[in-house]
């Protein structure tokens, strides 16, 4: 600790460890918090359902999805993920997923809402499949924080069907 | 610096900044906002570096007494010349056990200056040896 060189060095290494060591004690903190979110989704209209040229089933709906997701937040997250996938299965494939909607919730005060909208990527099975398909509506949500590890969980509904035939 | 004010930099510097981590991880984990923590502890660091990095006076209060420079004139280093020329007189009575004590006392007078020419003189004392074998 000799020159001035020497104790700058000292001081920028020791300081910047000790940052992440903070860090680190700040993401394991996460581990304090149970989170209790609840989301519930409405299939409010089958708009149409028709079988594409190319041999595809295609279907687009009137979704309601509404949730709280205040639980999930805290000091450590930078925003939370969330997506609604549908998921089936057919002869070909046991489980198939196909992402319907999704969104980005930068803080606790949006992570309560309830949205109206058209599913916002396209319902396109892989073949002809869905006609009077039952299926499972499950909402996903990534918690991304600010330092640390990702978590990630879902929560699964039943009980949703197609039509029958095409409209 | 001297000795004990280097040792007082270090430690100062460590407590301080472990200091700071726990007010600053106290302070933001209190007030939910990982910003305030970050600041806390980045006002924490530059206060250290403000402490301990630049040479203040109560950091050299035990300082080194080197010797003065007057002082040192009156005590000069031992010449070379004296060893070499004690080395040469006694060459011509060469017996194998005054050889050997000589080069010990050699090597007790040796200094820096003078290392050279009696590392030369040793070798061609050997010399002499191994020829009279």
């Amino acid at each position: 600790m000799h020159s001035f060189g020497y104790r700058a060095n000292a001081l920028l290494t020791f300081s910047v460890t000790i940052l992440a060591l903070m860090c680190a004690i700040a993401s394991l903190s996460d581990n304090l918090n149970s989170p209790s979110p609840t989301a519930q989704v409405q299939v409010l209209n089958i708009n149409w359902f028709q079988k594409k040229p190319d041999g595809d089933d295609e279907v687009s709906m009137s979704l309601n999805v509404s949730s709280n997701l205040e639980s999930l937040f805290t000091w450590n997250t930078k925003q939370v993920f969330v997506f609604v996938a549908a998921e089936y299965d057919t002869p070909k494939n046991s489980l198939n997923q196909v992402s319907l909607w999704d969104g980005i919730i930068p803080s606790k005060e949006q992570a309560k809402f309830s949205i109206h909208t058209t599913n916002k990527y396209r319902f396109i099975d892989e073949g002809s499949n869905l006609r009077g398909k039952e299926f499972n509506l499950t909402m996903h949500w990534h918690v991304m924080p600010k330092t640390g590890k990702m978590s990630a969980d879902k929560l699964v509904m039943t009980g949703y069907r197609l039509p029958v035939t095409y409209r | 610096m001297d000795w004990q004010g280097q040792k007082l930099a270090e430690q100062l510097m460590q407590i301080l900044l472990a200091a700071f981590a726990v007010i600053a991880f106290v302070i933001g984990y209190g007030l939910g906002s990982f910003q305030m923590m970050l600041l806390v502890y980045a006002g924490g660091v530059v206060l250290t570096t403000l402490i301990t990095i630049p040479n203040w006076p109560f950091f050299n209060r035990n300082p080194l007494k080197w010797l003065d420079p007057s002082e040192a004139e009156k005590h000069p280093k031992p010449q070379a010349a004296s060893s070499t020329s004690k080395k040469k007189a006694t060459k011509n009575g060469l017996e194998l056990g005054e050889e050997i004590v000589i080069v010990e006392e050699q090597v007790v007078n040796l200094d820096e200056q003078s290392m050279p020419t009696a590392t030369l003189q040793l070798k061609l004392n050997f010399g002499n040896i191994h020829g009279d074998w």
